[in-house]
């Protein structure tokens, strides 16, 4: 009954859409309904549509809210509209095919790491997930280790929180002119970097039993048909948190992922920027290839 | 099928020409042997203690030690002058029952296959052992051994399976306590037979496998996947990763000075253009 009452039909950048269920709850814990979350959407649609532009998403969609069931969504459903499709995949460069997705439910947009169509990866991702919540500070040691180790390279990372339990480093590579091989190659060394430094505190053990607490650097993760949450994407938790942009100075102990509220996100947009901004123009190429070049001249003997 | 042997079976006055082709094959887990401290597969060498010098093939001769430290050389040709003509002919001596023979007797077993038109003859003999339910007894010789064989019909065809002579079986009378196996319970065996007889099963060699080799391909499948397996050049792993760290910094540094400069600055004006941009 209360259906129509929620039928809204609206125009979005020349695109007419009828969002459904407004008033429905998606986080019943904090009681953020759809028409919140669509106004976040809105509001972070300049800052996440870089980074879904020309890749395939992966969606996770709660029709019933948080918590509730899932589904993963990989494949274009039939009924879904000409603006969320390229190329058989389901695709989203616009704020109508966001809102769109977020009508449907979708709570979580996972990217791939390279462009639909294409073979190279556009980026280098470092998932730094610990084995607990309690252990967060093991995942804040790697990301300091690791930026130190990009610093000394030459190389720009960028990082954010995952809105769950860890934190990841993004290391764009706008040109794509590496392989999947040759970034392995790099990531191989920086795992091997971290272990060497702190043998304690991270592993490379892919038996999750044999890990002992220690942080599990993903190597693996980094490849082919693998994504990772996109930046400012809400995560499927009771609290809503978001993976949330940081600035490089903010990974310390105080560091604490909870913070990181949809309402503290947007309140950080308005304040400090986005930390992510340079992101598409920054040039990785050249330091990568003069390290990759070491690491094969390395290997070779 | 790779061919073994080419040659005939000759009984009486019957000629069949054939080909053996190996009918067994061991399936254990080849190994390589490996220097622990680097993973170079080792090399074996011959080497004269006495000269202390890598000895080729062409210095090295058979010798027969006929009593500890007495040997008597014999040159390769020597030894075939006594071979005498290698005969290519299984020659079939007698026919016998195939019960008669117990297994510890059987060797090694090659397909028989029939060769050069040899088809018909081939048929015949098959299927008159069949109807006979007789085996042959042969003379082959084998990589410059004479081996004594017997060839009996297996499924479509016709097998040969090279037998011990009587002296290279060694007598079950010389294994220990075999001669004081005590008496039997008459009750005891009735129970015996009784749990035979409740485990007998038709023979099915599939329901077997070898548990072992799968279990160390399993393992091997792992180490070879996962990050434990045992680089080809250790080498390159003894290359200390902060170290090459370093280096890296060091090379990255000289051949291209300006390289930080110009992404540092980019990056840093963006910022403040973000921060002013957020500001305004």
């Amino acid at each position: 009954m209360g259906q129509d009452h929620d039928k809204q039909p609206v125009i979005i950048e020349g695109h007419s859409i009828t969002l459904t269920h407004l008033s429905k709850l998606l986080w019943k814990e904090k009681k953020m309904s759809k028409a919140h979350y669509l106004h976040y959407l809105t509001s972070i649609a300049p800052y996440v549509l870089p980074f879904f532009k020309n890749r395939a998403l992966t969606l996770i969609r709660y029709p019933h809210g948080v918590p509730g069931e899932s589904f993963f969504q990989k494949s274009i459903p039939d009924y879904a509209p000409e603006m969320v499709r390229f190329k058989g995949h389901i695709h989203c460069d616009h704020l109508a095919s966001l809102i769109w997705l977020g009508n449907q439910s979708t709570i979580e947009f996972h990217i791939p790491f390279q462009y639909i169509g294409e073979t190279n990866p556009c980026e280098i991702v470092f998932d730094l997930d610990p084995p607990s919540k309690e252990d967060f500070s093991v995942a804040v040691l790697a990301a300091q280790t690791i930026k130190e180790i990009l610093d000394r390279l030459h190389l720009i990372g960028f990082i954010k929180t995952s809105g769950s339990r860890g934190i990841q480093i993004h290391i764009p590579l706008i040109k794509r002119q590496f392989t999947y091989r040759e970034t392995r190659l790099f990531t191989t060394f920086v795992a091997k970097l971290l272990l060497e430094m702190h043998p304690n505190q991270f592993t490379t053990e892919r038996l999750k039993h044999k890990r002992h607490n220690k942080l599990y650097l993903d190597i693996v993760q980094h490849g082919k048909n693998k994504t990772i949450i996109a930046p400012y994407s809400m995560r499927a938790n009771e609290q809503g948190l978001v993976a949330a942009p940081l600035e490089w100075k903010e990974v310390n102990s105080s560091l604490r992922l909870e913070t990181f509220t949809h309402e503290c996100v947007i309140h950080r947009l308005h304040t400090k920027g986005d930390p992510f901004q340079s992101y598409f123009n920054v040039e990785n190429e050249q330091a990568l290839r003069s390290v990759l070049k070491q690491l094969n001249e390395n290997n070779a003997t | 099928m790779h061919t073994m042997w080419k040659g005939s079976i000759r009984f009486g006055l019957v000629h069949i020409p054939i080909k053996l082709y190996a009918a067994t094959e061991e399936k254990g887990v080849k190994f390589r042997l490996l220097h622990q401290k680097c993973s170079t597969p080792i090399k074996y060498s011959r080497v004269c203690p006495h000269c202390d010098v890598e000895v080729s093939n062409d210095d090295i001769v058979k010798g027969y030690e006929y009593e500890p430290g007495q040997f008597v050389t014999l040159e390769q040709s020597e030894l075939d002058s006594i071979k005498g003509d290698v005969v290519r002919a299984i020659e079939i001596l007698d026919f016998v029952n195939l019960h008669d023979i117990d297994s510890i007797y059987f060797n090694k077993s090659y397909f028989i296959g029939p060769h050069d038109n040899g088809e018909k003859a081939y048929a015949l003999l098959k299927q008159a052992l069949q109807d006979t339910e007789k085996i042959g007894m042969a003379m082959i010789t084998l990589h410059s051994k004479q081996h004594l064989a017997i060839v009996r019909p297996y499924e479509q065809g016709l097998l040969l399976e090279t037998i011990y002579y009587p002296d290279e079986v060694r007598s079950v009378a010389d294994v220990p306590n075999i001669h004081s196996l005590g008496e039997i319970n008459s009750k005891e065996l009735k129970t015996a037979i009784q749990f035979i007889d409740q485990l007998t099963v038709p023979f099915d060699p599939a329901a077997y496998q070898d548990d072992y080799r799968e279990k160390v391909m399993a393992l091997i499948e792992e180490k070879a996947t996962g990050k434990h397996g045992v680089t080809k050049q250790k080498t390159k792993e003894k290359t200390n990763m902060v170290d090459l760290l370093s280096a890296l910094e060091a090379s990255i540094a000289e051949t291209k000075p300006k390289a930080k400069s110009t992404t540092k600055t980019t990056k840093t004006k963006r910022k403040t253009k973000t921060i002013k941009k957020a500001s305004s």
